[in-house]
């Protein structure tokens, strides 16, 4: 992990997918989508989702930085 | 429909024994390590997570809080998202130290054993209620399936079982070191029963209840107040705080930290669990609210804690009810059986050993054994104490959130740990103080004040949160506030000791330096052992110090200071492991003393702070990524030298030896770094000594032997002086130059010129001796036609004869002297063969008396290109050697190949060698073998003179005895069709 040139790292991505899935759940936006107008199983797609961006993450470092 | 409880004990008792044989077939590796090592079975080992709470308490908490449950897995998943930055640092930290639990963690980055017990016992207080919350959801369940009231032996004989388990678990072996693979294994198994069993029993819901989808669809339209009853409580409830209580609880939990960090293998495993943990938690809670609105659907008849049991009941399906009580059994044994292993460690390590050490006399490993397993019976029995004091109506998952409210206060701690130097002994407890106390008055005493326990006095001292209000979020909030606050405020007022500032710096890896710059007293790992029999016993001070040297590759004949220091460090490791770090450092201090004068060889300082900065290069921002841009720049240059460089520190080890160094002498970088002189291999600690030693700043040409080969070398010396203490030596380096390849030229160039001179000289003497033996000839020829003596006529014969001799020996002088001149004819391709042929037929001519016979083992296809005369030549005078140099009815044989595009020709004879002495001068003029009045010693120079002219090479091997072997290679040569198309091709390129 080299932090020079102003390339995208690991670390960069690790805090793009945590602010990301902080902002959806921790932060007030949750009750934008936890309410009854999204179909019941909404809130496990997101949760899907974040799990999908931390694996892309995970996968990308494998290939650049292992 | 009921089931036996004798049916349920049974089921439970042939699951866990599975769990065992599992377990047991990991360690004997009948599962192979492929499987136990895998990430996906080091996630869904953390699935220790999910516990009754998860199995059976979402619904109802889904009842209650709505979505709110989620919050408990999604705060999880934002935890692990962070692994990089939040549980990496641990992992390496508790790897590296060798601690096994949190308490030991935070005992050693605080260096405070009042710490460890702090954490300890509020660790012990935490988990009882969680303890608790198993033993009465399988209680429950138990009632609810058999319909009757459980004795309170049923719940005891659980408890009694799991103690069992959990000491055939992990704490079986003496050495409660090793990771524990089938604990991993058997864990991982559960969290897939319980993955299984609940999805069983969801897709029930979902299609034996409501039909399929269309069904849920149709049953939501119909019960809008369902859906609204998940939402609501999201906008009105704990969710924020819930996410940060599951976020600490994550990494925080004693069975968390265990199955996390302790029983890591392999870090990578940790970056594959960061999104394959919160999948397996995505799909354990997918069906929770189809399970809720199937109870409520079916009316079930439990509570809604309970309705993964409840709709199988009312569903007549046996088979699912078991399973899904099976995997009640499965959440509830794994939470307990991984918490009371990790505190018992906790209580081991901080509260039992520092009050009670055994006598030195005692089996110390059996103690710790029994010590152990001692512990685990009492956690579970207290967790089962607790459960017998408890309001039965407790839900579920309040008991959990009371254990993780808990454990969320040693947040600041690990703040403390990983992103802040500063922190303090003081600040941290303070803090943990402060926070345990408000989590005391706001949860625990409200719990044992509903439960009956404390009177009037607990009544008095509760301070649960008003009526309305959210309980969670103002007991959280206000102890971790609390908590905070102090930490803060008291480090910042008081000072960090040299101890906690060297714990803070090796946990956050800040400083470049070693820890302790000293040295170790004890001069053998002979006497280390004596002097850690005195306080650990014979039989674990030689089991230790072998283990640590087992580790570092070490044998008992090690004396050096920095051997030993690294065992005084790893035994201090291995210990910390056993007993934790506070008691294991204070061992090692009392018994494997330091000298604290004594100063670090620089050598190691230096070879510390290089791996260092190479560990930590990502953490480089700034000026400090320049500067190591720099060191990085310099030292390759260093590096890449094209001299020697070897740079001695003032205690004479080396410091710096580069590749030039490394690829003249043989040493390699690793080895040679840190040996001091005299440690280095001949010849080079006698040369660098010399060269030390000495008074001249540089020593020209000096000869040696490396491997056998002579070789000349140039040292130059030049004193360093200390960067960190001016005007002191701080060390010499020394340059090396390698002569050998200019000398050998020298040599070379002296050779020819030699050749050259006898050249000139020969083709004088030929030329002045020439016409007198041309007249003392003829002179001889006229005397013998004169006379009729035949005396005299014999005499004239002989003078004929000698000065046809004198004529042969001139000619080959003027043919030797001119041979250079002749290098400028053109030259043609000749058939190799025929070359060999015409010489070979040549000499047999003039040996064929000997009976030498010649083979010849050359391709008729090698062409070559070359002045043919001169090569016949060449062929002759070898063939000729080789002739001389033979018995009769020996053979010679000359072989011929090409390789790239190179002729080899090999003359062998099977004679009588040469003397090693000759061998170097046998190309000069006039050195020879034979008698004087069989060889001019011109031969072998005219052959190496015309080899020479053709671009080739030679070389003799010969020994005295065992014949010789003349190899020449000349290039440019082929096969004949290849070369004639080449030829074509090259003429049709230049037409072209």
């Amino acid at each position: 992990m080299r932090p020079r040139n102003g390339k995208v790292t690991y670390l960069d991505l690790v805090l793009v997918a945590f602010i990301l899935a902080a902002f959806l759940f921790a932060s007030p936006f949750h009750l934008v989508w936890m309410t009854p107008e999204f179909p019941w199983y909404a809130p496990y797609v997101l949760w899907f989702c974040v799990i999908v961006l931390t694996a892309i993450v995970q996968r990308w470092r494998g290939r650049n930085e292992l | 429909m009921s089931f036996e409880l004798g049916h349920l004990f049974f089921a439970a008792v042939v699951y866990l024994l599975v769990l065992f044989f599992i377990a047991y077939a990991t360690e004997q590796g009948w599962i192979s390590q492929r499987v136990a090592r895998h990430p996906v079975t080091y996630a869904l080992s953390l699935g220790v997570y999910a516990t009754s709470w998860s199995f059976y308490g979402s619904v109802g908490f889904a009842q209650t809080q709505g979505f709110n449950f989620l919050s408990i897995y999604v705060g999880v998943t934002l935890a692990f998202i962070l692994a990089p930055v939040l549980l990496a640092p641990m992992l390496r930290i508790a790897r590296d130290y060798q601690l096994t639990s949190l308490a030991d963690v935070l005992s050693f980055r605080y260096r405070s054993q009042t710490a460890g017990v702090l954490v300890t016992l509020f660790m012990l207080l935490g988990a009882f209620p969680y303890i608790a919350l198993q033993i009465l959801a399988v209680t429950e369940s138990v009632q609810i399936l058999t319909q009757e009231a459980t004795p309170q032996v049923l719940a005891l004989g659980f408890c009694v079982t799991l103690t069992l388990f959990a000491i055939l678990f992990g704490a079986r072996h003496i050495s409660p070191r090793d990771k524990h693979e089938g604990l991993v294994v058997a864990i991982a198994f559960e969290s897939m029963v319980k993955l299984v069993a609940l999805c069983a029993v969801g897709v029930f819901a979902l299609f034996g209840v409501f039909g399929g989808f269309g069904g849920l669809d149709d049953w939501l339209t119909v019960n809008p107040q369902a859906l609204e009853a998940l939402y609501r409580p999201v906008r009105e409830g704990p969710w924020t705080t819930l996410l940060l209580l599951s976020f600490c609880a994550a990494f925080l939990l004693p069975r968390q930290f265990h199955m996390a960090f302790t029983e890591n293998i392999d870090e990578r495993t940790l970056w594959s669990a960061s999104w394959i943990f919160p999948l397996f938690l995505l799909l354990l809670n997918l069906f929770i609210p189809v399970i809720l609105w199937a109870g409520s659907e079916l009316s079930a008849t439990t509570n809604a804690d309970f309705y993964v049991l409840g709709i199988t009941l009312s569903g007549e399906h046996r088979a699912l009810t078991a399973l899904a009580f099976i995997g009640g059994i499965s959440a509830a044994s794994a939470m307990m059986i991984v918490t009371s292993l990790a505190l018992a460690s906790m209580c081991l390590n901080h509260l039992l050993l520092p009050a009670s050490y055994p006598d030195p006399d005692v089996n110390l490993y059996k103690w710790l054994l029994w010590g152990r397993r001692t512990l685990i019976a009492v956690i579970i029995l207290a967790g089962y104490g607790f459960y017998l004091v408890l309001e039965r109506n407790q839900g579920l998952v309040q008991l959990g959130l009371i254990s993780f409210v808990a454990v969320a206060q040693f947040l600041p701690g690990v703040f403390g740990l990983l992103f802040w130097p500063r922190a303090t002994r003081a600040g941290f407890i303070t803090g943990l103080i402060g926070g345990g106390v408000v989590w005391t008055l706001t949860l625990l005493f409200p719990l044992l004040e509903h439960s009956g326990i404390g009177g009037e006095l607990l009544a008095m001292l509760s301070m649960p949160a008003e009526p309305g209000r959210d309980p969670w979020s103002y007991a959280t909030l206000t102890s971790l506030a609390v908590n905070g606050a102090l930490f803060l405020g008291v480090s910042l007022l008081t000072r960090p000791s040299d101890e906690e500032r060297e714990a803070a710096d090796a946990c956050s890896r800040t400083t470049l330096l070693p820890p302790g710059d000293t040295i170790v007293t004890a001069s053998s790992p002979e006497e280390f052992k004596e002097r850690l029999a005195l306080i650990l016993g014979d039989q674990a001070a030689s089991f230790e110090v072998d283990q640590a040297l087992a580790d570092l590759g070490m044998d008992y004949e090690q004396r050096d200071e920095r051997a030993l220091r690294q065992l005084r460090e790893r035994i201090e490791r291995n210990l910390s492991g056993l007993m934790g770090p506070m008691l294991a450092r204070m061992i090692v201090d009392e018994r494997l003393q330091t000298d604290s004068g004594a100063r670090t060889a620089l050598a190691d300082n230096i070879r510390f702070i290089e791996e260092r900065i190479e560990h930590s290069q990502m953490r480089f921002e700034g000026a400090a990524a320049e500067l190591d841009r720099l060191r990085r720049y310099h030292q390759q240059t260093l590096r890449d030298l094209p001299l020697g460089v070897c740079a001695l520190g003032p205690d004479r080890q080396v410091l710096t030896w580069n590749l030039a160094m490394e690829l003249i002498s043989g040493v390699d970088r690793g080895r040679s770094r840190g040996l001091t002189v005299e440690q280095l291999p001949a010849p080079w600690s006698e040369l660098i000594k010399s060269c030390v030693e000495g008074a001249d700043q540089h020593l020209h040409k000096i000869e040696t032997s490396v491997n056998g080969r002579r070789r000349w070398f140039n040292l130059h010396k030049a004193a360093i002086e200390d960067p960190t203490a001016p005007g002191e030596a701080g060390g010499v380096v020394i340059l090396v130059e390698d002569l050998t390849d200019l000398q050998n030229l020298e040599s070379e160039l002296a050779h020819s010129e030699r050749l050259a001179s006898i050249g000139r000289l020969a083709a004088g003497v030929a030329h002045e001796i020439g016409n007198p033996v041309t007249g003392i000839a003829c002179l001889a020829q006229n005397l013998e036609s004169e006379t009729e003596d035949s005396e005299v006529r014999a005499t004239s014969q002989q003078i004929i004869d000698q000065t046809k001799r004198i004529s042969e020996i001139v000619q080959t002088l003027v043919g030797f002297s001119h041979g250079g001149s002749l290098a400028s004819e053109p030259q043609q391709m000749v058939v190799l063969a025929e070359c060999v042929q015409e010489a070979a037929d040549l000499v047999s001519l003039s040996h064929g008396a000997r009976q030498v016979q010649i083979r010849i083992d050359c391709p008729p296809a090698i062409v070559l290109p070359a002045d043919r005369t001169r090569l016949i030549q060449v062929f002759v005078n070898l063939l000729t050697n080789a002739c001389d140099a033979s018995e009769p009815g020996d053979e010679v044989l000359v072989h011929a190949r090409i390789e790239g595009d190179e002729g080899i020709i090999d003359v062998i004879d099977h004679g009588e060698g040469m003397p090693e002495d000759l061998l170097d001068r046998v190309f000069e003029p006039f050195v020879t073998t034979k008698g004087p009045r069989h060889g001019t010693g011109l031969g072998l120079p005219v052959v190496y003179r015309i080899v020479q002219d053709h671009g080739g090479q030679i070389s003799i091997d010969s020994r005295a005895g065992h014949g010789t072997r003349v190899e020449l290679t000349l290039p440019g040569a082929g096969l004949a069709e290849e070369t004639t198309a080449a030829s074509v091709s090259a003429s049709r390129g230049a037409l072209s």
